[in-house]
């Protein structure tokens, strides 16, 4: 579909629906939402507009919609997958200033909140009330990103993705039509469950400028491990009876021996160079933990675990975790000149150690640098490889590389991505992940998007 | 190991702060009170100090009733107990202060006092400082990093360029500095938990002291809101030369700042 690029009367147009300091057509401010931390090719926006109120954010959309110029929401551009890249041009609105927390609701566990909140401010500002917001990125993500990717984290094995937090939505429709979705009742069985579509609809669907949140208790106590094995394979076996077992840790992340050794090199940890698992439990007793970790314990040296460190101290347990936090950026820095894949199935648990035997065995014969790490517990594998930016053989191992891990993990039953979204480079993926589904997503999205403005070129592998 | 944290409520920084009709204190009515941000990071370096042996924190802070709210916000967090020094209608400076904590102290059981390095509604720095000088206690400033073995506390402090360590015997005094640490987060049973542990609430005049020694020495004569910011301008100029030269021009002769 043909878009309408921003000329001189349009932006002088939409310079009138928001005051003037919050519209920019700036060259730096265009580049500044080029690109997000994917390898993907930089495209500016025509403008960026930095709405504070929904209906600032309804008459842009009405007149965008009436004039078919494509809009594209922007939290922080953290995404992985090239989600807010405006690729046909158009507006971005940038909610770096739409960012309050409306209201908490503590009796209720429930909190509203504006769409560019950082979730880390928000959790901050929620420290005292024993309340917490558990969905964690690695990114200082924005709420609106995270519900708009579905994110989750190294928790998510035990507390849920951003989809199982979202009790209800305002969003601004293409046409302008400010609809509320969802309730704040804990449960309810009444009708279709919009939300579920927005969540993950990676601002194809709809712009979110409000959120009703579930929070949770933050945990009294916590327990954490670190356990080493000869393999990643072992690792992965490790993993999947932990689950099978019925443990429940609170997160079960699995890193490569070349990812520990990075660590060592940029966080000065001190840890052993093997293929190695962290693992948390959170509880209130101390006794319920102590019985979690002697069976862990015992689920890991039968699969050959060498130490088995446990009853880690806060300090050096957010030091791990804040590594593990910074992992992405790590690799990055470990390889100037290069641009880095980020791959990211998901299997179900009882194929995790095949899917993992399998992307290590690609890697080894690609000969180029790759970086196994997994929230494993979720079943969910990240693999980043390094490619030379330029160097067009690196780039056509690595696709080549990326069609057969995908196409293995959707064969054992997985998903092409288990928390970065579709964005532009899953989009070859969507056939043959959904087969005949996708066709009622395409249905879907034109009845909320019937001129295809909101985030054109995601998601759909048609699109340009 | 006996710690006791020094602690204020404060103003929230994300109130609006206006200045009252006497022109010498500010409007509290609509204000968020929270615990000092400094103190925050003195009650966590004192419950991990806790952690890695024995003994117990112990709250202290001078304040009305509702300073209690961010004493039970560190009991949440894991402190033991709290004592509460109530200061009536005497406003106290920042020796003021000094004095009564130091008086507090001298009828409690210490190894260790950690406070913050400042109270971010006086901006004083005086507090810790002076009630270790009063107790005749080493105090180390604004600590980044500390280490207690064989009685003696290690600490290491930002300078210019560089980090001092300092080391003293205890008992001894501390300031904290951000970046000692990363507050945890309280808990809802740890809520609970708090309600129930013990606050002492003492009246100043139960410490023996002298009020009219005590009364402010300073006296805060005026307050003035910080100047409102004025507008950006856009230079003009038709090339990137034009405007590198006025911007230039502006800086040196308007700004004067190169
Ligand atoms: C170092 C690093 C680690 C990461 N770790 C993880 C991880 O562990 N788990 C994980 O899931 N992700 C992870 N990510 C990816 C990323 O942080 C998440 O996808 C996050 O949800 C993106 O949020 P954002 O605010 O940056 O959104 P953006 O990247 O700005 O936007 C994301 C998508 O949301 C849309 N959007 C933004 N705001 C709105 C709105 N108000 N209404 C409608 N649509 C909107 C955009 O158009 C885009 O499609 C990581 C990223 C980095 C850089």
């Amino acid at each position: 579909m043909p878009f309408t690029r921003l000329d001189e009367k349009h932006k002088r147009s939409i310079r009138k629906l928001i005051s003037p300091d919050r519209f920019s057509d700036g060259e730096s401010h265009c580049n500044l939402h080029a690109r997000d931390q994917s390898f993907h090719p930089p495209c500016p926006p025509d403008a960026v507009v930095w709405p504070k109120t929904a209906e600032e954010v309804s008459q842009i959309l009405a007149y965008a919609n009436t004039h078919g110029i494509p809009i594209v929401g922007w939290g922080s551009g953290s995404s992985l997958e090239g989600n807010p890249i405006p690729v046909c041009g158009g507006v971005i609105l940038d909610f770096s200033e739409m960012n309050q927390i409306l209201d908490i609701r503590e009796a209720d566990f429930q909190v509203v909140v504006q769409p560019g909140l950082v979730y880390q401010d928000l959790n901050h500002a929620l420290r005292h009330t024993g309340l917490f917001f558990p969905p964690d990125p690695g990114a200082r993500a924005t709420i609106g990103g995270m519900i708009a990717n579905n994110a989750s984290g190294t928790r998510t094995v035990y507390y849920g993705s951003t989809k199982d937090y979202v009790l209800r939505l305002k969003v601004v429709m293409a046409n302008g039509d400010i609809v509320e979705i969802g309730g704040r009742s804990a449960k309810s069985s009444s009708g279709y469950n919009l939300n579920q579509l927005f969540i993950g609809s990676e601002g194809t669907l709809g712009i979110i400028v409000e959120a009703t949140l579930r929070l949770t208790g933050t945990p009294e106590d916590f327990s954490a491990v670190i356990a080493t094995f000869p393999s990643v394979e072992s690792a992965g076996k490790a993993v999947f009876e932990i689950r099978r077992s019925g443990l429940s840790p609170a997160a079960l992340e699995l890193l490569g021996p070349e990812c520990i050794e990075l660590f060592n090199i940029q966080a000065d940890l001190g840890l052993t160079v093997s293929p190695t698992l962290f693992i948390e439990f959170h509880g209130a007793s101390k006794a319920y933990m102590a019985e979690m970790i002697d069976i862990c314990r015992m689920i890991c040296e039968e699969n050959g675990s060498e130490q088995f460190e446990a009853g880690l101290g806060r300090q050096e347990r957010d030091r791990l975790f804040e590594a593990r936090h910074d992992l992405g950026e790590m690799i990055v820095r470990n390889h100037p000149g290069c641009a880095i894949l980020v791959m990211d199935v998901a299997v179900p648990p009882s194929a995790y150690p095949e899917m993992i035997g399998f992307a290590r065995r690609e890697i080894a014969k690609s000969g180029l640098t790759g970086y196994v790490f997994s929230h494993a517990g979720d079943g969910n594998l990240h693999l980043n490889i390094a490619g030379e930016t330029g160097n067009t053989d690196h780039w056509q191992v690595i696709d080549a590389m990326v069609l057969r891990i995908v196409n293995n993990a959707l064969s054992l039953g997985g998903t092409a991505t288990g928390e970065h979204g579709v964005g532009i480079g899953k989009r070859k993926f969507m056939e043959a992940e959904h087969g005949r589904s996708l066709e009622l997503m395409k249905r879907i999205k034109n009845l909320f998007d019937p001129k295809g403005i909101l985030n054109p070129g995601k998601i759909f592998p048609e699109d340009p | 190991m006996e710690i006791v944290v020094l602690l204020k409520q404060v103003p929230s920084t994300e109130s609006l702060v206006e200045i009252a009709a006497d022109g010498v204190s500010i409007k509290t009515d609509d204000i968020k009170w929270v615990m000092n941000p400094y103190d925050e990071l003195a009650v966590e370096e004192a419950l991990k100090i806790r952690e890695s042996g024995e003994g117990q924190v112990t709250i202290l802070t001078i304040g009305p009733e509702k300073a209690v709210e961010a004493m039970r916000t560190a009991l949440a967090m894991g402190a033991d107990k709290g004592v509460r020094i109530d200061p009536g209608d005497l406003r106290l400076d920042g020796l003021g202060t000094a004095k009564v904590l130091a008086a507090a102290l001298k009828e409690m059981p210490y190894d260790l006092i950690i406070a913050g390095h400042r109270a971010v509604d006086d901006d004083n720095y005086q507090a810790g400082p002076a009630v270790a000088e009063l107790l005749g206690i080493p105090n180390i400033s604004m600590v980044i990093k500390q280490d207690i073995s064989d009685g003696k506390i290690q600490c290491h402090r930002t300078v210019e360029g560089g980090t001092v360590v300092i080391e003293s015997p205890l008992p001894a005094l501390i300031t904290t500095q951000r970046g000692l640490n990363e507050p945890r987060y309280a808990s809802l049973p740890g809520i609970m938990k708090a309600k129930k542990k013990p606050v002492d609430v003492k009246p100043i005049a139960d410490l023996g002291l002298d009020e009219n020694a005590l009364a402010g020495k300073t006296t805060i004569a005026a307050l003035t809101p910080p100047p409102e910011r004025k507008g950006g301008r856009v230079l003009d100029g038709d090339t990137a030369q034009d405007k590198v030269t006025a911007l230039v021009n502006a800086l040196r002769d308007e700004a004067k700042a190169i």
